[in-house]
C-alpha cells in the first residue's frame, strides 16, 4: 500500500484548520455571551435594589435590551457614565442633584423606548447574516469535535461491558449476544447512534451560542430556530439518507439523533459551553487511538473454529416445501443444481441449471429437458434457521408452513433464474429458495434441494418502516 | 435618497441623528470622544437618539468603539470612524 504523503498532509492540515477555525469562532461567540473578566466599573454603582432613580432607570432599559450577557453589561456601564458626566456638568451649571439627576434622565428618553432603540441598533441584518453564516460553520466543527468525544465515550463504555460481560461469564452468568444477527446488532448500533447523536447535539449548541453571539441576540431567542433546523436536517439524514443495515433497534436510535439535536440547542442554552482542556483532549486521543490500537494487538485468533457437520439431505427439512420430483420426469443421472450469488446486502439473484452427475460434462445440460414435463416452475423463499451456525438445526425452518415470498422462474439460455429482494424485507435474515413445479399429474414438487443464504435489510429507516414483513 | 459618507439619510430622526454623529466625529478626526462629548457637540437637549444612533454605526462597521481608561481609572466608550486597517487605540478624548 503506498500513501501519498502530500494528500494525505494536506487533508490532516484541512481538517484542523476546520477545527482551529470553528472553535475559534465558537470562543468568539462565547466571548460576548457572557460578561467576561473585564470589569466595568460604573461612575455610578446602580443601587441593588434599584431604588435610586438611576438604577432603576437603566434596570428598565436593560430589561428591553434581549442582547447578550456582554452587550447589556456594556450598555449598562456607557449609559451609566453617561449619566454620571451628564449630572456633573448640570450640577456645575448650578442645579441640585435631584433636579440634574431628573434632567439626565429627562434627555436620555424613556428607558423602555431607549431599550428598545439600542436593541434594534445591535440587532443589524449584517450582524444576523454572520451570526447565521457563523452558526453554520461552527455547527459542522462541533459535529466533529462532538462524534470524536462520543467516539471515545462509546469506546470506554463498550470496554466497560465487555469486562462486566467477562466478569459474569467467569462466575457462570452468560448475557445475550447484543450484537448477533438475530438481537439485530443493537449493541453496534446503540453505540453508533450515540455517537452521531453526540455530533448532532454539540453541533446545534455550537451553533445557537455563535450566532447568538455574532448575531447579538439572546441564545433562548435564536435557540428556537435551531433546534427547528436540527430536526428537519437530522431527521431528513437520519431517517431517509442514512442507508444501510437496518433493525428496530437501529431505527430506534437513528429516531433519536434529531430529538437529541434539537435538546442540544434548547436544554440550559444558557450555561456557558465547558471549556475543554487539555486532559479531556488527552483523554479522547487516548480512547480514540490507543485503546483500540490495545484492543487490536490483544486479539487472539485461534484457528478457523469451523467444524464441518456431515449433513444429509434429510437434514434440511426440505419436504416441508414439497416432496421431491419423481425421478420418472427428469432426466435420468441429471439433478437439478441451484445457486445464488453475493446477497449479503443486495439482490439475491438465483438461478437453477441441469447438470448431469455421470458425465463428465462441466457445463449445464439443455435446460428443455425440464420444461418439457412441468409447467408453473417457480422459486420459493423459505425461512430457514441460521446459516453458518455449527451447532444447531440447518435448512428450512420448521416453524414455518408457506414461503414468504415467490418468483416465477425465467428462462435464460439454459438457466433458470429468479430475483429476489430480501434486503428489502424486515425478517428474511436466513432463508433458503427451492424450485419447484408442477409435475404431469398435476401436482407440486421440489427440484434438486434449492441454496440458502442470509440477507441484512438494506436501506433507511424509512425502507424499513414501510417494509413488507 | 441623499447620502453621507455612506450613511443612507432617508428622513427619519434616527437617520438625521447619524448622519450628525458622523459629521461631529469627523469634526474632531484624532481624537476617540466619548458619548457625553459627541452629545455636546450635537445638542445640549434631546440625548435619546444619540446611543442608537451611535451603536447602529458600529454595527454597520462605519464607527469603531474602544473602552479606554482615563487618568482616574474610570472606562469610557469612545468612538472613532472605522479604517479599513486597525488602528492601535489612544487616549480619551474630550468628554
Amino acid at each position: 500500500m503506498t500513501v501519498d504523503w502530500l494528500y494525505a498532509t494536506l487533508w490532516l492540515a484541512g481538517w484542523g484548520a476546520f477545527l482551529i477555525a470553528a472553535v475559534a469562532l465558537v470562543r468568539r461567540g462565547e466571548r460576548r455571551l457572557s460578561p467576561g473578566p473585564r470589569d466595568f466599573r460604573a461612575p455610578i454603582s446602580p443601587d441593588s435594589g434599584g431604588s435610586d432613580p438611576i438604577s432603576a432607570y437603566l434596570d428598565r432599559m436593560t430589561g428591553e435590551l434581549a442582547l447578550p450577557a456582554a452587550d447589556v453589561a456594556e450598555v449598562r456601564a456607557e449609559l451609566a457614565d453617561h449619566l454620571n458626566d451628564s449630572i456633573a456638568s448640570l450640577e456645575a451649571e448650578g442645579m441640585d442633584r435631584e433636579t440634574a439627576v431628573r434632567e439626565a434622565l429627562g434627555r436620555l428618553g424613556p428607558p423602555a423606548e431607549l431599550g428598545r432603540q439600542l436593541r434594534a441598533a445591535h440587532q443589524s441584518t449584517r450582524r444576523l447574516l454572520a451570526g447565521a453564516g457563523g452558526g453554520v460553520f461552527a455547527a459542522g466543527g462541533g459535529f466533529v469535535l462532538g462524534s470524536l468525544g462520543g467516539m471515545a465515550l462509546a469506546i470506554v463504555i463498550a470496554m466497560l461491558f465487555a469486562a462486566v460481560a467477562a466478569i459474569l461469564g467467569r462466575i457462570g452468568v452468560s448475557l445475550p449476544d447484543l450484537n448477533s444477527r438475530e438481537n439485530g446488532y443493537a449493541a453496534i448500533s446503540l453505540l453508533s447512534s450515540f455517537i452521531v447523536a453526540a455530533g448532532a447535539a454539540i453541533a446545534t449548541r455550537y451553533a445557537v451560542r455563535t450566532s447568538a453571539g455574532l448575531s447579538r441576540r439572546a441564545p433562548r431567542t435564536v435557540a428556537l430556530f435551531w433546534a427547528a433546523a436540527a430536526v428537519v436536517a437530522f431527521g431528513w439524514w437520519a431517517i431517509f439518507s442514512q442507508r444501510g443495515l437496518q433493525s428496530w433497534p437501529i431505527v430506534a436510535g437513528e429516531f433519536c439523533i434529531p430529538l437529541v439535536a434539537a435538546a442540544g440547542a434548547l436544554v440550559r442554552i444558557e450555561r456557558p459551553m465547558p471549556h475543554v482542556g487539555r486532559w479531556a483532549l488527552a483523554v479522547v486521543l487516548v480512547s480514540v487511538i490507543v485503546l483500540p490500537l490495545l484492543l487490536f494487538a490483544g486479539t487472539t485468533t485461534s484457528g478457523s473454529g469451523l467444524q464441518v457437520e456431515p449433513w444429509s439431505p434429510s437434514d434440511f427439512n426440505l419436504d416441508t416445501v414439497a416432496p421431491a420430483a419423481p425421478a420418472a420426469w427428469l432426466p435420468p443421472d441429471d439433478i437439478v443444481e441451484s445457486g445464488v450469488g453475493d446477497a449479503q446486502a443486495g439482490p439475491a439473484e438465483i438461478d437453477a441449471q441441469l447438470i448431469s452427475q455421470s458425465s463428465a460434462t462441466s457445463g449445464p445440460l439443455p435446460i428443455a429437458a425440464v420444461l418439457a414435463n412441468w409447467r408453473d416452475l417457480r422459486f420459493e423463499a423459505w425461512h430457514s434457521y441460521p446459516i453458518g451456525h455449527n451447532s444447531g438445526p440447518v435448512g428450512i425452518d420448521t416453524n414455518y408452513r408457506t414461503p414468504f415470498t415467490v418468483q416465477p422462474a425465467v428462462v435464460e439460455g439454459d438457466t433458470l433464474k429468479a430475483e429476489f429482494h430480501f434486503e428489502r424485507l424486515r425478517d428474511a435474515r436466513s432463508w433458503w429458495v427451492v424450485l419447484t413445479g408442477i409435475a404431469p399429474d398435476g401436482n407440486r414438487y421440489r427440484l434438486g434441494d434449492g441454496t440458502g443464504d442470509q440477507t441484512d435489510f438494506n436501506g433507511s429507516a424509512w425502507d424499513w418502516l414501510t417494509a413488507p414483513q | 435618497m441623499r447620502t453621507l459618507r455612506g450613511v443612507r439619510t432617508s428622513e427619519t430622526p434616527l437617520a438625521a441623528e447619524r448622519i450628525q454623529v458622523l459629521a461631529a466625529i469627523a469634526a474632531i478626526e484624532g481624537s476617540d470622544p466619548t458619548g457625553p462629548a459627541i452629545a455636546r457637540m450635537i445638542r445640549p437637549g434631546d440625548q435619546s437618539l444619540l446611543y442608537p444612533a451611535l451603536h447602529s454605526l458600529e454595527a454597520e462597521w462605519k464607527l469603531q468603539a474602544t473602552w479606554l481608561v482615563d487618568a482616574d481609572g474610570t472606562l469610557h466608550r469612545t468612538y472613532r470612524r472605522r479604517r479599513l486597517l486597525p488602528r492601535r487605540p489612544g487616549t480619551v478624548g474630550p468628554r
